[in-house]
């Protein structure tokens, strides 16, 4: 009997530790272990894939750059989709997953941030978007479609990635919804107009009219002029003037009033509860809380101002540094496109290139291309143009959980409190074929197919810097809604965006139509010889659509563009380098001659009176090694806290993006008694830098040669899995918010700063004409961070160096893809 | 020694093997039933040592910067060390040999896990 039941207790733990087993075959030396550092190597293979009719090649060259030659579209994006799932399916998926608002499947637990996507709509309008292809678009939705079948073909062909085995999660199906759902999710990240609104209404109920204006001016302090389209804005002889309005008239009018909002002030004042919750309903985890820090750089250099004779280009997007990086290397070749440059993980074709005779970049355009609505609503009703009208409702499940989101004619209704809601109205809700804009330019010869191509462009509105082999330009391309506006001087005109909520009631505000693109900002071969575009406005202030809801970043970098270019007539590929790698603090430039006038004759110990000379004779360059640059971040970080960060905790409201250093500038300089500095700026930034002293003292010692702006200033590129060891860094890093090779912390005293994750996501600078393409991306191919290209071009991003992106590449692998 | 312990241990090693290039930890089972001929303690310690040993010796054919960044990966994953993320497959297997041999041992026969 004892036997019996020894054995039975032998028999059910055998049984246990079996089935036990099964879960860690990822631990298995070989199935999981050696299967996964069998993938890391690139090794010459020959797969069979379904739906292909010729065999297509793919060369992968020293650099990890991947050539994919097939005999038509269809073979082509079929061979890109199975490429891409063979080195990102996770990221891939979790990407869509994450678009979609699925995340929580994975995560197992609901995720606030799936919530956040339902409440914009993407996946509804992904959907859409899908249909509208399929309908209307018949050969562009195929080329989805074959994408996806590659993609498919590799989960089914192979073993899946570690990730999975990691998560216990098994891929889904690619399909051309995917696809969409992450231009959405790109789109939603460079959109301007969704949260902007909302901030500028909550400065305003605390801070009034003035207050605000004087942090947050319609056009940036000192860079009103280094405009993309050089000139006063007027665009294809087209401005404000001709309409019979006065540009200083307009730009002074009040867009808070009842006229220009259709709210009376009073009432936003009222409604602050609402607009926190709305922007606590949209603020998705994945992204920053506000998209004032994304930005991008840009420029062009025409025939005349280059030495060789021929156009030039250079272009860096900042996004969120992660590993592996959004961003795929490729070249796609095929009897109808010859193209080389990168490929948004999940996307075909590819987004930032180059073809034989044409290259582009794109940064973020800012202007608004959404706007968000004061609503009124009773029960299951809004009210709109005097009539009652039922809300609709859209439902969806998250982990078994229902909800339900509410749409007005406007959009999704993201906040709701008593009698009122905030509505968006978003233009990626609209149908625009963004994916038929870039296979075009991925196909363009010259200058013209490239402005076709941007036709098609509907959002995000970004700036595309084009070169062709002879022409240098800008086109701010995409679709700006424009709403009717009727001044107080009884002169209509048509703006862009607001600064603050509109009256959803009132169909006056709605949109009516878009900027024709005969009038989108643009200028071609300029005749200063160069243009730029790092995120400041593109016109001037008598553009005839005028920006009202502009949210640019602060100019910083475009005034250091500006100023590298205008000194360097006949610039050269070293030039152009050197500029991409320039840590100039511009703002610093201008700001720390005031704060030393300001600290200059006040009493100090003998360590702050070192401090204030190695202040005194910093170069205002961000480089790792400054120790004046630690000095100066930390000592604006207290003037800060004592000043707008003060008034944003009194009020609760910290979680709103500070205003720019230019704004700093300004008041001290105009308004030294301004309401900010509580009346006395001299105490404000005296007291600020005996507190700065004193913090670096206490937290880095008494030794200056210990305060050099790496120790506390340093990069972190997370892996997409969220763990430190596949993670890069935290490593000492260059740069801040402003200078031109960008390394954005935050106005805080903590010491390190918080880690820099947002920077170059990928630098290039091209000459078609000389056959010239340079390239570099923080990161590699691949996902498997066990494989050399998981990482391959990161050291050289990091050290601002560059490889060859161009024809003249040393294969290193084939894989040959047969029918 | 003689060729009764011999072959099986010879045997039962070479289907471990075979049994780590399937990827199903369960079938060491059988590894196990091939050492049936051996008897007493013996098989205790053989079929452990079979069992730990197999996919150790395995780990040592990779290189070792690649293996210990993946040791480090999941280490990290776990907040268990590396060296228990190295064992724990081995000591999953040894443990299903173990069982299987001391049930052998119990009942002197193969039926019992028939």
């Amino acid at each position: 009997m004892k036997n019996v039941l020894f054995e039975s207790i032998l028999i059910v733990a055998l049984i246990i530790i079996s089935i036990f087993s099964i879960q860690f075959t990822y631990l298995d030396p070989y199935n999981g272990i050696f299967t996964e550092i069998n993938y890391s190597n690139y090794t010459s293979q020959t797969i069979y894939l379904k739906g292909i009719e010729y065999p297509v090649k793919i060369y992968i060259d020293s650099n990890g750059i991947a050539h994919i030659y097939a005999k038509d579209n269809n073979d082509l994006f079929l061979a890109e989709g199975y490429y891409m799932a063979q080195n990102r399916l996770f990221q891939m998926e979790i990407e869509a997953l994450l678009a979609s608002g699925n995340l929580s499947k994975w995560i197992k637990s609901e995720y606030k941030s799936d919530i956040t996507m339902h409440y914009l709509g993407l996946p509804n309008n992904a959907y859409n978007l899908m249909l509208a292809y399929e309908e209307n678009e018949k050969k562009y939705y195929d080329y989805l479609l074959s994408f996806s079948q590659g993609v498919n073909d590799f989960i089914n062909q192979n073993q899946l990635p570690f990730e999975f085995k990691i998560l216990n999660v098994k891929p889904f199906y690619w399909s051309p919804f995917d696809t969409i759902v992450w231009e959405e999710y790109m789109t939603l990240y460079l959109t301007t107009g969704i949260y902007e609104p909302i901030e500028m209404d909550l400065f305003y109920s605390y801070f009034g009219y003035n207050n605000t204006l004087s942090v947050w001016p319609f056009y940036p302090y000192y860079t009103q002029n280094i405009t993309i389209v050089p000139g006063d804005g007027t665009i294809n002889g087209y401005n404000l003037t001709d309409q019979g309005i006065n540009i200083t008239y307009f730009w002074h009018l009040n867009w808070f009033s009842e006229w220009a909002t259709g709210i009376d002030p009073n009432i936003i004042k009222n409604i602050t509860y609402l607009l926190r919750i709305s922007y606590e309903n949209i603020s998705d985890p994945f992204i920053e809380y506000s998209h004032f820090s994304i930005g991008s750089n840009s420029w062009i250099v025409t025939s005349n101002y280059s030495q060789y004779g021929y156009p030039m280009i250079a272009n860096d997007p900042h996004l969120n540094l992660i590993l592996p990086s959004l961003w795929i290397p490729l070249q796609l070749v095929d009897p109808n496109m010859n193209v080389t440059g990168w490929a948004l993980a999940g996307i075909p074709g590819i987004l930032i290139g180059h073809t034989k005779n044409t290259s582009w970049g794109i940064t973020s355009a800012e202007g608004n291309s959404a706007n968000d609505y004061l609503e009124i609503l009773k029960g299951d009703y809004y009210f709109y143009n005097n009539t009652w009208h039922k809300l609709i409702e859209y439902n969806f499940t998250v982990l078994n959980k229902k909800y339900i989101i509410y749409y007005t004619n406007h959009g999704p209704l993201i906040g709701r409190y008593k009698n009122f809601g905030i509505s968006v109205d978003w233009i990626a809700s609209k149908i625009s074929y963004i994916f038929i804009s870039e296979l075009k330019l991925d196909m363009s010869n010259n200058y013209t197919d490239m402005l076709n191509a941007l036709k098609y462009w509907g959002y995000p509105p970004q700036n595309f810097a084009l070169i062709s082999l002879h022409h240098a330009g800008y086109v701010t391309a995409g679709y700006y809604p424009l709403i009717k506006e009727i001044l107080p001087n009884n002169k209509t005109v048509y703006v862009i965006g607001s600064r603050s909520l509109l009256n959803g009631s009132n169909p006056k505000y709605s949109y009516c139509g878009y900027v024709p693109f005969k009038y989108l900002p643009q200028v071609i071969d300029p005749k200063r010889g160069y243009a730029f575009a790092p995120n400041q406005p593109p016109v001037g202030m008598n553009y005839p659509y005028p920006f009202i809801g502009g949210f640019w970043a602060s100019g910083g970098r475009a005034l250091s563009i500006y100023n590298y270019l205008k000194n360097h007539n006949k610039m050269n590929i070293t030039d152009m380098e050197e500029l991409q790698s320039n840590l100039t603090d511009s703002w610093a430039e201008m700001l720390k001659p005031i704060l030393i006038k300001y600290i200059s004759n006040m009493t100090m110990n003998e360590t702050e009176k070192e401090a204030f000379k190695i202040l005194e004779n910093w170069n205002c360059s961000a480089n790792i090694n400054s120790i004046g640059m630690t000095i100066y971040w930390y000592y604006v970080s207290n003037i800060y806290n004592n000043t707008f960060f003060y008034y944003e905790k009194l009020y609760n409201i910290s979680f709103l993006y500070p205003p720019f250093e230019t704004s700093l500038i300004y008041l001290l300089k105009n308004y030294p008694s301004s309401f900010w500095f509580d009346n006395n700026s001299t105490k404000i930034l005296q007291i600020s830098f005996k507190e700065t002293i004193s913090e670096l003292i206490n937290n880095l010692g008494n030794n200056f040669y210990n305060w050099y702006w790496g120790k506390v200033h340093k990069l972190l590129i997370s892996s997409i899995t969220g763990l430190l060891a596949l993670s890069y860094g935290p490593i000492p890093f260059y740069g801040d918010d402003h200078t031109v090779s960008v390394g954005p912390t935050e106005f805080i005293i903590k010491f390190p700063l918080p880690y820099v994750t947002l920077s170059s996501s990928l630098r290039k600078i091209d000459i078609p004409a000389l056959n010239i393409y340079l390239g570099i991306f923080p990161g590699g191919p691949s996902e498997n961070f066990l494989s050399y290209y998981y990482m391959n071009q990161l050291n050289l991003w990091y050290n601002h160096e560059y490889v060859n992106y161009g024809y003249n590449w040393k294969k290193e692998v084939i894989y040959t893809y047969e029918p | 020694m003689n060729l009764k312990f011999i072959l099986p241990i010879l045997f039962s090693i070479i289907i471990s093997y075979l049994v780590l290039l399937i990827g199903y930890p369960f079938l060491f089972i059988l590894a196990a039933i091939i050492l049936y001929p051996i008897k007493g303690k013996t098989l205790f310690y053989i079929s452990f040592l079979i069992g730990f040993l197999t996919p150790l010796s395995l780990y040592l054919l990779y290189p070792l910067d690649l293996l210990n960044r993946f040791l480090f990966t999941l280490s990290s994953i776990s907040n268990l060390p590396s060296i228990i993320i190295l064992l724990f497959y081995s000591l999953l297997t040894s443990s299903i040999m173990l069982l299987t041999s001391i049930l052998l041992f119990i009942n002197d026969s193969i039926k019992i896990i028939s």
